[in-house]
């Protein structure tokens, strides 16, 4: 199936943002605005997600590899 | 005050509107009226800014329009035509480093079927780095209902009069499905908007600095407008065929009545001195136009939204262009609303029309929507004008028709009874039976002109 851009912006935004906390009782009306801007500004919004999102993008990789580094070393431990 | 419309600038509004009469596109776009006339003036002297509990850096005086309408008021093609004015005027503010703080359609008013923007001070200096403010509140007040009348045929006239804030994501969230994805602008502006904002709501941290500091640029917001734009462009809502916009073609006139009732109503038009004119129960605007070339301008009013929108449709491609269409149901009209009802006024609050024409009405909304003859009469009365009115006799297959479907309790509604109210008011210039007998033209000048006004 050919994605439509709006279907691979919000899967590729959808990445970054799963993970964030959950929400409280009041609003910030400004907050999911500005995202939503950078998510939907296209190519050029691309380098500015990156850039916004780059801790989380490290803690993900970096804990997928220290997920299959311990698997690793289990395996290595029973063997 | 007096009819002028003056505005109070502080220090920081006065700046915004010293680089905004620099630039370029300011000139561009008062010189082609789509911005309203400003100027500066003086503090008049019995205005006084203590109330306001601010410093008056500036005063601007406006331009007045003849007649303030709100978006509950327009049809699908006003709404849209005024949201792709702020688009525009944005895309040309970015270019000269300044920006629209808010994104709502109030900042739009109407001269005949010409969009003019009129909040000026809402125009301001770009801070680098600043998603666009208005995003939200365009969406929810421009996008969201001219998605709902053009994706799922829904009239968004009483979603905005219900609440001043627009449609919230969070609703509009709930009416559009996954099945609506492929529908332009679902995905990016009602499913994502939602989740997004959902995701970062209540959340303490800056998120405004962390999107500057990770390089957010003006680019992205004119990228996001034009994303806008083309999203409103493309909306597009076919006005149903309604009873309304084929009012005229299946109305059966008796031999002779049309020819003689536009001779009636344009002689009054013409030898009248009148700047607005109200025409109530528009429907396709046949008269709105036959009077509009003796005044300034005509208010067309009619409660269905699909033969305003018809109207407006047609004004715009073929004029005449001071004619301005509303949505208006005179058994329900605007009432003041917002803060102490007072944000936005009621329909009579807005402003008093020279000239009313009233044809062919009476009979819907006394029959139809039970409105007691002597009430309607008086309410006439109070706008202080000049009145075309027609009253459609028992007689009348249109009258006839309204009868057959409910008990007759409308015992007052007869000719005699008419003419006693409407003397009890007016002072009836003119009276003329239509050829086929059933229908009764009268010119009236109200009595109490001056106390009414």
């Amino acid at each position: 199936m050919k994605l439509n851009t709006p279907f691979k912006i919000l899967i590729g935004a959808g990445i970054l943002v799963a993970g964030t906390g959950n929400a409280f009782a009041y609003l910030d009306p400004g907050s999911g605005s500005a995202i939503v801007q950078v998510i939907l500004g296209g190519l050029a919004g691309v380098a500015v997600a990156f850039k916004l999102f780059w801790q989380r993008i490290k803690l993900f990789f970096s804990l997928r590899w220290w997920r299959s580094d311990r698997r690793k070393s289990e395996k290595d431990q029973a063997h | 005050m007096d009819g002028r419309i003056i505005r109070l600038l502080d220090g920081e509004a006065s700046q915004n509107w010293e680089a905004l009469r620099e630039t370029a596109f300011f000139a561009r776009w008062s010189e082609r009226g789509l911005l309203v006339g400003t100027d500066e003036t003086a503090l008049p002297d019995e205005l006084s800014p203590e109330p306001f509990g601010m410093d008056v850096a500036r005063v601007l005086e406006h331009e007045p329009v003849d007649f303030v309408s709100y978006p509950y008021e327009w049809s699908f093609g006003m709404l849209r035509a005024a949201a792709l004015l702020q688009l525009e005027l944005l895309l040309d503010a970015l270019d000269e480093g300044m920006t629209l703080k808010d994104g709502t359609p109030y900042n739009v008013q109407w001269r005949g079927v010409d969009p003019v923007f009129i909040d000026i001070p809402s125009i301001t200096r770009c801070e680098a780095g600043r998603p666009w403010a208005g995003y939200r509140q365009f969406c929810e007040l421009n996008l969201f209902p001219l998605m709902l009348q053009a994706y799922r045929g829904l009239d968004f006239q009483p979603w905005l009069r219900g609440r001043l804030e627009g449609i919230p994501v969070a609703q509009m969230r709930r009416l559009f499905g996954w099945r609506d994805c492929l529908k332009r602008g679902v995905i990016s502006h009602v499913i994502l908007q939602n989740w997004v904002s959902g995701r970062y709501a209540g959340r303490e941290e800056d998120t405004q600095t962390r999107v500057k500091n990770a390089g957010f640029s003006q680019e992205l917001v004119r990228a996001n407008a034009r994303r806008l734009r083309r999203t409103a462009d493309r909306l597009r809502w076919e006005a149903p065929r309604t009873a309304w916009t084929q009012y005229e073609s299946d109305c059966h006139y008796r031999s002779g009545d049309r020819e003689a009732k536009r001779q009636f109503v344009e002689d009054t038009a013409r030898n009248s001195n009148w700047r607005v004119a109200w025409d109530l129960g528009s429907n396709t605007g046949e008269y709105s136009r036959l009077v509009s070339p003796y005044g300034e301008s005509v208010v067309a009013m009619d409660s269905d939204g699909a033969a305003v929108e018809a109207l407006y449709q047609s004004l715009r491609t073929n004029g005449p262009r001071n004619i301005t269409p509303l949505v208006v149901d005179l058994a329900d009209p605007s009432p003041g609303l917002g803060w102490r009802g007072r944000e936005r006024s009621s329909l009579e609050g807005r402003g008093r029309p020279d000239l009313v024409l009233c044809l062919a009405l009476i009979h819907h909304l006394v029959i139809g929507k039970h409105i007691p003859l002597p009430s309607f009469v008086g309410w006439l009365g109070g706008l202080g004008a000049t009145v075309v009115i027609e009253f459609v006799d028992r007689g009348d297959p249109m009258v006839e028709r309204l009868l057959s479907a409910k008990d007759d309790h409308y015992h007052d509604y007869n000719l005699g009874e008419f003419q006693a109210n409407l003397e009890a008011c007016f002072r009836i210039v003119e009276r003329e039976t239509l050829p086929g007998g059933t229908r009764i033209l009268f010119r009236a000048e109200p009595r109490h002109e001056e106390g009414a006004r």
